[in-house]
């Protein structure tokens, strides 16, 4: 089992070259690259409000000479082939060297750095209130199968997740901030947060952040809750909680004791996936919202050919996702002791 | 005073606005220490009958329609459910057909073991615990049992498990134990083995078996009395001797019929009743046999016939027995 994981972790590097190599490949071979995109907005800038966007993809008229254009690419590493390139950025991903922001000539560090908190914030928030809801309500279902109960919860999981998330962070905002003014327009916490008691910034923080994990949480209810309640369901009518009951067990330690482990082997599967969407957030809410996250950054910068914040953006998501894919399998391992990863273990 | 009584038992089941009767006022007794069989074609009701017994009934769809079922003369299906869960697994023990998905796979089979103390014997202390536990599984005859304890269900082969949940069925002691076809999932070999095993453990403990199966064949090996059933009723019911030597039901003469027998020429087929059981949603008001029965009159299919003593111990479920018997027609021998 350790050497299966062993090898699952030596893995992760085959597959970060091959997707970090692929979205590399796309930067330079997408038209509009960085150095176009500043030149335009440039020649925007200059030429005032009246200038439309359509020389957009020139060259933003003869701003720059090409010995300076030259001059540019190389710095940004476009005048190399696509290859030496990308080895030349692998080589300072390795010594944690993300390079340069070309839009704002930040460390790409520095800016993802500074997004992290809110994002993990956000994250850490979706997921425990994903699984604190969807588990007790998928079992509460599972045992009320049929219900009033049962299926009023069921239209409203399924209408969370049928009404896109931006809509539900449109209509929050609307009624509860701007209209009912509950709660803050949007940001992540208030201006003067550094002036406040550590209460007050507590409650400052969920204040801003109630309506935006309502609108993240919305839609996510509809698979664990119902993956949940189908699983405790199917594990309800399995002939070993036939056994346990037959024992003499009573209906609640039959489930808890022995039907509720089982089914919790399908949500273990799923968990490594959200563990990589909770940092990826989602750059709707987080632009309806004014939140500083992941979601607003990656979009911003793929709209504005920042590839060096893109490409460490990926990074990131890349690595989370193989690692959350592999704390997945370390999950159901422990929850189920039938899994034996790997040929030629023990107890097979 | 038996130690079980099934009188009259009717289960029914609701399904989609319908309500269908699968058992269908079955009466047998149980009496301390005897091995009692119960026989019959897939879908007859023996299962339902023994999950009545032990109030497994599966919830809401399942219900007792009427009778009784008594034992030590109290009415269990009346019993409030904690009182139920007293004698469930304490004085009434069931092992199941499927060992392969019995035992909860997440589990390790000491701790599922163990849990029939800590349900029936919670003042017994762990050490205590650890022997017995140990001690069933050499009862049963798992080889290295303090292995065992640590392992988990799918390390064991299907007649390990078998025997590991024969194990957590004699725990208690029980006064009954229900085996609901524990042999049909295993090998012939290990078929045996298990048959052997029960044999044994009766005669150790004393406990009465209640033993079901499809198969009349397994029947003749361990019991010593049998009841048949076809399509929710009792066809008969008789001494194991007197059932094999003298079968008065025209089913069970087409049962033992199908029997393959050593002294038997070979037969390039073997054979069988033929027809099909009709369907529980359309049972015929008359007897439920009739459509393969080579006795069939006119009466058959007008009154349904009732149970009634034979001779001693022997009843049956009949309107022709009688000239059944005496013409004894080998309708089903070659
Ligand atoms: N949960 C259930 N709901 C509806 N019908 C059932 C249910 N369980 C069993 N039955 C029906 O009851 C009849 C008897 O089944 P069972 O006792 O399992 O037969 P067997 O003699 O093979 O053990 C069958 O016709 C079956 O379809
Ligand atoms: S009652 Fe009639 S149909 Fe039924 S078994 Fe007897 S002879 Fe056959
Ligand atoms: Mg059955």
């Amino acid at each position: 089992m350790t050497s299966y994981f062993i090898r699952r972790f030596l893995l992760i590097i085959p597959t970060f070259i091959g997707v970090t190599i692929l979205v590399f490949t796309l930067t330079r071979l997408v038209p509009g690259g960085p150095i176009e995109r500043m030149l335009s907005e440039a020649a925007l800038a200059s030429a005032g409000e009246t200038s439309t966007v359509s020389d957009y993809d020139g060259r933003g008229g003869s701003m720059l000479s090409d010995e300076q254009l030259a001059d540019l690419e190389a710095y940004y590493g476009f005048d190399k082939p696509v290859v030496v390139g990308y080895f030349e950025w692998l080589g300072k991903v390795l010594v944690l060297d993300l390079g340069r922001s070309t839009r704002y000539n930040d460390p790409v560090w520095e800016t993802i750095r500074d997004r992290l908190p809110v994002s993990i914030f956000y994250g850490v928030c979706t997921l425990i209130i994903t699984y604190g809801v969807c588990i007790p309500l998928g079992i509460y279902k599972a045992i009320r199968h049929k219900s009033v109960f049962d299926n009023l919860t069921s239209a409203v999981v399924f209408a969370g997740y049928a009404i896109p998330n931006y809509v539900v962070a449109i209509f929050l905002l609307t009624a509860f901030a701007a209209n009912l003014e509950w709660f803050p327009l949007g940001g992540f916490v208030s201006d003067d947060f550094a002036d406040f008691t550590l209460m007050e910034k507590i409650a400052d923080l969920f204040n801003h952040a109630a309506l935006p994990l309502i609108a993240y949480v919305a839609g996510s209810f509809a698979f664990t809750t119902m993956l949940m309640k189908n699983s405790l369901m199917d594990n309800l009518a399995a002939e070993y909680v036939r056994t346990a009951v037959a024992k003499g067990l009573d209906f609640r330690r039959a489930i808890f004791g022995h039907a509720f482990r089982n089914s919790l082997i399908p949500i273990a599967t799923s968990f490594g996936n959200n563990i990589s969407l909770i940092i990826t957030g989602s750059f709707l809410i987080e632009k309806i919202f004014n939140i500083d996250g992941f979601g607003l950054l990656g979009f911003e910068s793929l709209v504005e050919r920042d590839y060096p914040v893109v490409m460490g953006i990926l990074v990131i998501s890349a690595l989370l996702f193989l690692i959350g894919n592999i704390l997945s399998d370390i999950c159901v391992a422990i929850v189920d002791p039938r899994v034996k990863f790997g040929s030629g273990e023990s107890g097979q | 005073m038996a130690l079980l009584e099934i009188d009259q038992l009717s289960v029914a089941f609701d399904t989609e606005g319908d309500t269908v009767t699968v058992v269908d006022r079955v009466g047998f007794d149980v009496e301390a220490g005897e091995t009692l069989g119960i026989v019959g074609e897939s879908g007859c009701g023996k299962s339902v009958t023994a999950l009545t017994i032990m109030g497994l009934l599966p919830k809401p769809s399942g219900r007792v329609q009427g009778g009784d079922i008594r034992f030590r003369g109290e009415s269990l299906p009346n019993l409030p459910p904690e009182r139920m869960r007293d004698i469930r697994g304490n004085r009434i023990a069931m092992i199941f057909q499927e060992p392969m998905t019995a035992l909860n796979p997440v589990h390790r089979i000491g701790r599922q073991l163990a849990e029939t103390y800590a349900l029936h014997q919670a003042d017994l202390p762990d050490e205590a615990v650890y022997r017995r536990t140990l001690g069933l599984l050499e009862q049963v005859g798992i080889p290295a049992p303090e292995q065992r304890l640590r392992e988990y269900p799918h390390q064991l082969s299907g007649g390990m498990r078998q025997r590991v949940m024969i194990a957590i069925a004699l725990a208690s002691k029980p006064d009954i134990l229900i085996a609901d076809e524990p042999t049909t999932a295993l090998d012939v070999t290990i078929q045996a083995q298990i048959l052997e095993l029960l044999r044994e453990l009766q005669r150790e403990t004393g406990m009465a078996i209640i033993f079901i199966t499809h198969d009349l064949g397994v029947i003749a090996e361990l019991c010593s009395r049998v009841v048949v059933m076809y399509a929710g009723r009792v066809a008969e019911q008789a001494p194991i001797e007197q059932l094999f030597a003298h079968p008065v039901h025209p089913y069970t003469r087409g049962l033992l019929a199908s029997i393959p027998r050593l002294e038997d020429e070979p037969k390039t087929m073997l054979t069988t009743i033929p027809g099909v059981v009709p369907s529980i949603e359309e049972l015929p008001s008359g007897c439920r046999f009739a459509n393969r029965c080579p006795y069939v009159k006119d009466l058959c299919n007008r009154d349904a016939p009732e149970l009634l003593a034979a001779s001693q111990g022997h009843q049956v479920a009949c309107h022709r027995w009688r000239e059944v018997d005496a013409v004894a027609l080998e309708k089903w021998g070659s």
